[in-house]
């Protein structure tokens, strides 16, 4: 049954994606601006900018670079073929551009989602059990502090003690300069203290609302009756919280956590900006710039599709966990 | 045989400097194989009594003082680690929500071994079988499909079925049951009433049954504690506390029982409502209910005396208390 539905949300997924793409095509068409404009200079012949534009297709009528985007207006092959085009910044195909990039974001991504679980939950976990405590007021007060700062002062204070001042991690890039030379060991080693500080600016801030929700499912589930039925049974506190309480209560947060993962995204492009870090939201950003509409499309269509499988994946967790829930 | 002896129990809950006297002062005896009914209306301590029992008082409650012996030695006094051995171990307890009671994400036979591996030296399969042994005993139906449903697949009726299993599991010496029928159907609860008496017998345990139905403690208990507002105010067996009950409190309770022949039309009610637990009226905590005050009731709190062998009651006016109800 768990397959049926994997395939049916999927199904419906396709639809979604493809709504998304077209409204991408037109808006950013929308937008003042041209691709050839990067190229413009005084020197430059104006008919040699209008011959780049008749070459990118950009003087043709607006529905028609739909349909040659879309595949339907032959020989011109587009989405429809899997074609999704050139870059007119970098000219390389697009998926190249973005196969390099979408790896690099998953990393830094997929490192601030362990940061933000396993430091939102522990945390919410000793606040909810220190409730009105001196220690719970610490973690509220820290707590706010880190979800309120903006990932960009952060990511500079960080650069500006660490790298700057004790010279202790690199400021920006994934890799060193001498990476050739490395072993494998030293290779990672060298990418881990490259990762440090973008995982914990991504990841600390999602992590500061884990705890806050954390910290309220928890109290929430601990005054539950079969709270203490588990007390009653002779359980050791040890496990009424980790197995009792902590299951039920992890399991509004999987919801949550995928909710937060397009927040992830977004606050990817700048974390990734600021530290020069190869992925998608550098690539975005760059194409933004360079009105580089086959470019803007492919990365919207990679993090659309990175939304709606954490959000499915979401959701196949959440039924796996709660017994209760029936997905049909 | 005493088998447990509460002695001056004290729990108070303290929030934002005002105390609540949730049991102030309770005293009784425990006989072994007995099943022992503790009876008064909502408020007033009686499962803060039993959950005082197990030391399960959650914050802010806290046991102030008393003594609660159990084998010789006193509950109060023991240490975490002992006290847990003795939860659900020689001690067992059921509650009145069998629809919250269990824990949601897990199976019931998983629960109840939980028990069962937690207090005795067994391997999982053998409190697996176990398990599917005490659930044929307390009368569910297919135990081995039982033992992995879920809790919401499963009635409320047999919800706390599974809960009786649990609190069995480890062959507990006394079972507190903590209105255990309330919230099930009128027909489910004389069911679930039957397998405890049953169970009671056939495994010489002693109950302690909480409740605030007289027709519960009629049909089950062999004597009675009457708590009002904190405090013990009449015990006796279960015969006397019918024929010749000694305290105001008492008689109006009996008195609430419907009659199906009675001519009245309306239903006899005790005035008033159970005072709340941080604000206890001066002298006698009933007297602004009962129709027997005055200045003495006002101003002098009465202590428990024994009226006859077996029979205390705490009034000052207990020989002007005649039962009216079988006139």
């Amino acid at each position: 049954m768990m397959i049926v539905y994997i395939l049916k949300r999927l199904a419906g997924a396709v639809p979604l994606t493809f709504g998304l793409l077209t409204l991408t095509f037109f808006l950013i068409r929308l937008a003042p601006g041209d691709p050839t404009a990067m190229y413009i200079d005084p020197n430059i012949d104006p008919d040699a900018a209008d011959r780049m534009r008749e070459n990118l297709g950009l003087n043709d009528p607006l529905m028609v670079q739909y349909g040659k985007w879309l595949g339907i207006i032959p020989p011109f092959e587009g989405v429809w073929q899997g074609e999704f085009g050139i870059s007119f910044s970098k000219h390389r195909p697009v998926f190249d551009i973005v196969l390099e990039s979408t790896g690099n974001t998953l990393l830094l991504t997929g490192g601030a989602l362990c940061v933000d679980l396993v430091v939102g939950v522990l945390i919410g976990i000793v606040a909810a059990l220190n409730r009105e405590k001196k220690m719970d007021h610490i973690i509220t007060v820290g707590s706010l502090f880190f979800y309120s700062m903006p990932h960009f002062w952060l990511a500079l204070m960080l650069i500006l003690i660490f790298s700057l001042g004790l010279g202790w991690l690199p400021a920006s890039q994934m890799h060193s300069v001498n990476v050739d030379q490395l072993s494998t060991p030293a290779y990672i080693g060298d990418m881990i203290s490259h990762m440090i500080m973008p995982v914990f600016v991504l990841g600390i801030a999602s992590a500061a609302s884990t705890v806050r929700y954390m910290r309220s499912s928890m109290l929430e589930v601990i005054k539950q009756d079969y709270i203490r039925t588990a007390r009653a049974k002779g359980l050791s506190e040890r496990k009424v919280i980790y197995r009792h309480a902590l299951r039920n209560a992890l399991l509004p947060l999987i919801t949550i956590i995928g909710l937060s993962f397009p927040f992830l995204l977004s606050g990817a492009v700048i974390t990734e900006v600021i530290f020069a870090w190869p992925g998608m939201g550098r690539v975005t950003v760059d194409a933004i710039f360079a009105r580089d509409y086959p470019l803007i499309i492919a990365n919207t269509l990679v993090a659309g599709v990175m939304v709606i499988v954490g959000n499915l994946l979401a959701d196949v967790l959440y039924a796996l966990a709660d017994p209760r829930i029936k997905l049909r | 045989m005493n088998l447990l002896e509460i002695k001056n129990l004290k729990t108070y809950f303290e929030k934002n400097r005002v105390i609540s006297k949730a049991v102030d002062g309770v005293s009784f005896v425990l006989h072994k194989g007995e099943i022992l009914g503790l009876i008064g209306e909502s408020g007033c301590g009686k499962s803060v009594t039993a959950l005082s029992i197990l030391r399960l008082i959650a914050e802010p409650g806290k046991i102030a003082e008393g003594e609660i012996i159990f084998e010789d030695g006193d509950l109060l006094t023991l240490n975490t680690e002992k006290m847990r051995a003795i939860r659900g171990n020689q001690i067992a307890m059921i509650f009145q929500e069998p629809m919250t009671s269990l824990n949601p994400v897990f199976t019931c036979g998983n629960q109840v071994a939980e028990a069962l591996l937690e207090h005795k030296k067994i391997t999982a399969g053998e409190a697996q079988s176990q398990v599917i042994g005490l659930f044929r005993e307390v009368g569910l139906p297919d135990p081995e499909q039982i033992f992995s449903a879920y809790p919401h697949e499963l009635s409320g009726g047999m919800r706390q079925r599974v809960m009786i299993a649990m609190a069995l599991a480890c062959g507990p010496s006394i079972l507190i049951a903590d209105e255990p029928t309330t919230a099930l159907d009128v027909t489910v609860q004389a069911q679930i009433l039957e397998l405890i008496k049953r169970l009671q017998k056939e495994r010489a345990m002693s109950v302690i049954l909480i409740t605030h139905d007289f027709g519960v403690v009629a049909e089950m208990c062999d004597r009675v504690v009457v708590m009002y507002a904190s405090k013990v105010v009449e015990f006796a067996d279960v015969k006397t506390i019918f024929k010749n009950p000694r305290h105001p409190y008492t008689t109006g309770l009996l008195n609430s029982i419907p009659k199906i022949d009675s001519v009245q039309q309306t239903l006899n009610t005790i005035p008033g409502i159970v005072p709340d637990a941080s604000h206890y009226p001066s002298g006698c905590h009933f007297h602004l209910r009962c129709f027997l005050a005055n200045d003495r009731c006002k101003n002098e709190k009465p202590d428990l005396i024994e009226i006859e062998p077996g029979h205390t009651v705490a009034c000052w006016e207990w020989e002007k208390v005649v039962h009216t109800r079988e006139r």
